[in-house]
Formats: structure tokens, sequence, C-alpha cells
């Protein structure tokens, strides 16, 4: 009943030994991450397998005779067993085979390519964006709280966190693009990325709705973070030296706060994603929120599954690297096993 | 603590942000100005006048009558979501905390990758199976939500196991339920309370999300998100139909944060005390101590 307390481990060390510790720290969470995404396939094929609504009553139509229904059944292979599909779907993935989508017999791979090219950036740009208004609000945020101008910038950020991607979207519309005209409303060039400046401007405001909703919560942290390193000794010293004060920030506190704030942004990933699939549907732009939407309406499932499986995996690959990274790397966190 | 959580000016700024909403569902179960869901051709997108307060829709519906319907599905989902979330991170977290030292370890990790799978992948799961609906949706987000909730109760519940007044329990014969349910819940329910209050804001943020994408409550039943979605293809026509919905959702986003932060600060006092000596205790402004030291 009783748990004893965890055992601590000793100081990393540093040298051979952190390097050593560090590479089997990252070996580790890498066959985490791998045993995850097995995890992760096997619950995405067992529930679109196991739920009702089946391919080929989907594909037989209202009017499908049952007889006709389990012609069609033997000819997608659904009546086959259900580990024997999962593996054929599975390697077919791993070798980039993500399948044939049923309704246009096109290759779901090709498809997902294409719609990532819009659907990536945007949300590497989003991501960006988040850091970017998030780490000099959060600092300001923090070096000025006892005044009402940092507490106002406080409770701002989180009020921001507040607001529908959706109706930042809209007041971005609303706001910047229809009287500036420097950003389209909708849409994104149909030759994609043949004139790259043309592309990140149909990128921009669709990102910055995502990037105001997620910095929110790396503002929260931001100001934590700075307020500690704001109450260390040595920053007391490096002001008593005569370092300016925002000196001592960039060259001590943000060396603080990277490796843990890598760890805040994983967990953002997720949210990225839910962003990007809503923005895209308000600017209506050509990604993959568009595709599994219109997949969705069609109920067609191999297109579903595999597209669901490759952004799960995108999604848990970047979380999962960064989390272990800002936890691995840094030398402060002693890991107890 | 109740009159704790009164004198919180937040708090009270919180219960009216959710209590209009809450009202306004109440009030639409028995009364609206017009019905919801009549078309009346003629009357389409008439601007707010005081017959219609927030004008007409494509189909001249009363805007104000589906607002008000529409914060049913909007708050039912909300709770049924955070309900779900609970009603499984709860017992989840509670194996966790119960499980020998190897399965605890596995369970904890397997909460870890859970949290990253994404809610919005088991949504379209769920409604490409079962088609949209409240319940799926909800359904969605509670799972999501439940994760999260055992990770952070856990810990909790770890500590409250590990206290000297649990060893004389367990030492006097009380079986496992009869102390989780007499000495570890009535511990743990402050923080358990605080925390799903915070997971409100986030279920009715990602449920207008979800409806907004239609994953929601099917049409015609209104829901705040998919009204908007409705609405969007105006914003170039007449912009200012698209504010009572937005403000309404955002509105309630904030109240349940504001009710869940008063909450924490009426009931972890210490906690919030703390962190005020500790933020008065060092300033960076050179005091006359410090010059002297």
């Amino acid at each position: 009943m009783t748990i004893a307390p965890a055992p601590l481990r000793m100081p990393a060390g540093h040298g051979l030994f952190r390097a050593r510790r560090v590479a089997a720290e990252l070996f580790n969470e890498a066959v985490v991450l791998v045993v995850s995404l097995i995890a992760a396939s096997i619950l995405i094929f067992g529930l679109l397998a196991v739920l009702p609504g089946d391919q080929a009553a989907v594909m037989g139509g209202m009017d499908a005779t049952p007889e006709q229904i389990e012609a069609l059944r033997t000819q997608l292979g659904l009546d086959r067993p259900l580990w024997e599909r999962y593996l054929d779907w599975i390697g077919g993935v791993l070798t980039g085979d993500l399948g044939t989508s049923a309704l246009d017999s096109r290759p779901v791979a090709a498809e997902l390519g294409e719609k990532l090219q819009v659907t990536l950036p945007l949300g590497i740009l989003a991501l960006a964006m988040s850091v970017f208004i998030a780490v000099p609000v959060g600092v300001i945020a923090a070096v000025r709280r006892e005044t009402t101008f940092g507490k106002s910038i406080a409770a701002l950020s989180q009020l921001s966190a507040a607001i529908p991607t959706f109706v930042l979207g809209l007041v971005l519309v609303v706001l910047v693009a229809l009287p500036t005209r420097l950003f389209p409303v909708q849409g994104f060039p149909a030759d994609r990325w043949a004139d790259p400046a043309e592309a990140l401007r149909a990128l921009i405001l669709p990102a910055t709705a995502i990037a105001i909703g997620q910095s929110a919560v790396l503002v929260r942290f931001v100001r934590s973070a700075t307020i500690d390193v704001l109450m260390k000794e040595w920053v007391r010293t490096g002001l008593a030296q005569g370092w300016p004060l925002h000196a001592v920030l960039l060259r001590q506190g943000m060396r603080n706060a990277a490796l843990p704030l890598l760890g805040v942004l994983g967990l953002e990933i997720a949210g990225i994603l839910m962003g990007s699939v809503i923005v895209e549907q308000l600017f209506a732009l050509p990604g993959v929120g568009g595709m599994i939407l219109a997949d969705v309406g069609n109920r067609d499932i191999v297109s579903i599954q595999s597209t669901l499986f490759v952004l799960t995996a995108l999604v848990m690959i970047c979380t999962m690297t960064l989390t272990a990274l800002s936890r691995v790397l840094d030398p402060r966190i002693r890991r107890t096993s | 603590m109740i009159s704790r959580f009164l004198r919180h000016p937040l708090g009270i700024i919180g219960l009216v942000l959710v209590g209009i909403p809450a009202l306004a569902a109440l009030t639409s179960l028995v009364w609206t100005p017009y019905d919801p869901l009549a078309f009346a051709p003629a009357d389409r997108w008439l601007p707010p006048s005081p017959e219609h307060l927030l004008g007409t829709d494509a189909g001249g519906r009363d805007l104000f009558s589906i607002l008000l319907v529409g914060a049913q599905s909007t708050m039912l989902a909300t709770l049924l979501a955070t309900a779900i979330a609970v009603g499984v991170g709860l017992p989840l977290a509670m194996t966790t905390a119960l499980a020998s030292r190897r399965i605890g370890l596995v369970l904890e990790r397997g909460i870890d990758v859970a949290i990253a799978f994404p809610t919005l992948v088991l949504a379209i799961i769920l409604v490409t199976s079962y088609g949209a609906s409240l319940w799926v949706s909800s359904l969605a987000i509670g799972l999501g939500g439940a994760v999260v909730i055992a990770r952070t109760m856990v810990p909790e519940l770890r500590g409250t196991l590990a206290s000297p007044y649990v060893t004389l329990a367990t030492a006097g014969g009380v079986g496992v339920l009869g102390i989780l349910w007499r000495h570890v819940l009535p511990n743990t329910a402050p923080t358990l309370l605080i925390r799903a209050t915070q997971l409100l804001s986030v279920a009715a943020l990602a449920e207008a999300g979800l409806s907004y994408l239609g994953f929601g409550t099917p049409p015609p039943t209104p829901s705040w998100g998919r009204t908007l979605a409705d609405l969007q293809s105006q914003v170039l026509v007449r912009p200012e139909v698209l504010i009572a919905p937005s403000v309404a959702i955002t509105m309630l986003v904030i109240g349940f944060a504001l009710l869940g932060d008063a909450l924490r600060d009426a009931l972890e006092p210490d906690q919030a005390a703390a962190a005020s000596t500790r933020a008065r205790r060092l300033t960076i402004r050179p005091t006359p101590e410090t010059v002297t030291a």
C-alpha cells in the first residue's frame, strides 16, 4: 500500500558519461515512440474496422442486395481475418503505399503528399509564430509584472486563449485582410509553391489565427519561467556587475528556459493540427483538413484510415521528440528511473 | 470556502459569464421569441430590430432564437464531455496509483502516449462510424480530457495513499475501496474539482471547434459552432451577424476558465499565498537590504 519514494540517481556528470547517458535515454525514448506508433496504428485500424460502417455497405449504396454486398466484401478483401488485413495495411504504409481511395481509385499517398504541401508549412509557420509572439510577450509580462501594463498583458494573453480559432480567423479577415488588401481573404495559389512569396502570403493570416490561440499557453510558461530566472542569485550578481537586464535575460535566462520551452512546444502540436484543419476550412486552403472532411463525408474508409495514421504519426513523432529532447538534454533534470 | 470564492472578483465575473448562457439554454427550453427552425423566406437577412434582436439568417430564421437554442447543445456537450473525462479519468488514475510499481509505470507511460494522440483523430474515427452527433463529439473530447485528468490526478492520489492516516487505516483492516472512498476521495476532491472546471473551458472550446467542422449536433438543431460556420459566408457582406455567436462562445470559454482560476484560489489558498509571497520576496530592483548586503 505504501509507496516508497523513488530513488534519485546521482547527477549525470559531463563529458563522455553525459553523452552516453543521453544516448541511452534517447534510445529508450525512441523505443517508446515506436511502440506508441504501433499502438496508434492498431487503435485507428481496429476502431474503423470494428465500429459500424463497412466499406462494402457504403460502396454498395442503399439498394444493394445482401448478396451484392457480400460479393463486394470478397472483392475488397474484407472477408479476410482482421489481423491479416492489418498486416497488409501497415506493411503498405511502411513502404509508402497508403492504399487507393475507394471513391476515385486514386492512390491516397499521392493526394496526401499534395495536401501536406499546404498543411505542413501552415503548421510550421504557426508554431514559429506562436514562439515569436509568446517569448517577448511572456518576458515583458514577467519583467513588468508589478505594473498595470504587465498585468494587463498577462490577462490579455489568457483572454486570447479563450477565443476559438475560427473566430480569430474571421476577425483577422475583417480587420486585416479586407482593409489592407495585403493578404488574400481566401484560397491558395493554384500553382502552389511556384511563387513562394505568394503562397506564403496566403498562409500568414491562417497561421496567425492558430498561433495567437496557441501562444497563450506559451506566454504563461515563458512568464513564470522568466519570473523564476529573475529571482536567481546570479541575475542579481549580473545586475550588480552592471549588466543591463536584457543582456542578463538574453545570455543567461534564455539558456535556462529554452529546453523546457521545447517540451511545452511539443504539447502544442496536437492543438496546431486541430487549428490547421479549422483554418483550412475558414480560408479555403487545399490542405489535409479539407481532404479528411471530404473523406468523412464520402465515408472513404481506406483514405481516412491512412490519412489519420499519417497525421497521428506526425503529431506523435513531433510531440514525443520535443518532450524527450527537453527532458533528456536538460542536465538539471535528474531522471528517477 | 464559498465566501472566499464569492469574494474573488474574477469568480463572480466567471459565474456571470457562464450563468448567462446557462440561463439562455434553460429559457429556450420553454420559450424563444420565434421558432428557431421555421423558415420565412420573405424575412431573409433582416437587420437587427426590436422584432428580431439580432436580425435573421438566409432562411429568415430569427438569429436570437437560434443563439438561445444553440446554448442548449453547447452547454450539454461541454458538461457531458467533462463528465466523461472525470468518469473515465478518475478510475484510470486510481488504478495507476494503486498498481504495483512496474504496472503503474507502464500505465503512466501509456497515459503520456495517449495524451499525444490527437482528440481530433478520435473524433473523426467516431464520426466516420456513427455519423456526427453531440454524443460523438462529447465522447471524443471526454476521452481526450480523461487522460489529462488521469495524469494530473495520479501524483495527487499517490501522495494521499502514502500519507500516515492511510497507512493507519490499512493497518486497521480497511479495504481498498473503503480507503478510496473515505480517505482518498475527500482529500483529492478539491484538486479534482479545480481540474474539472478548467477542463470545462477546454471542452467548450473544443466543442465549438468540432461543431464548426460539422462533427457536433447535426442540422437542423442549432449549436454555436455550426451557426458560425453557416454564417461565415457573410463575412464580406454583413460581418456584423458573426459578432453575436463569436462573443457567445468566447464568453462561455472565458467564464469557465475564470471559474477554474477562482476555484483554485479558493480551494488551494496556501498555494496561492505561497506563490504571491515568493513573488514578493525577491524583486530585482535593489532594495536597501540587498544594497547593504
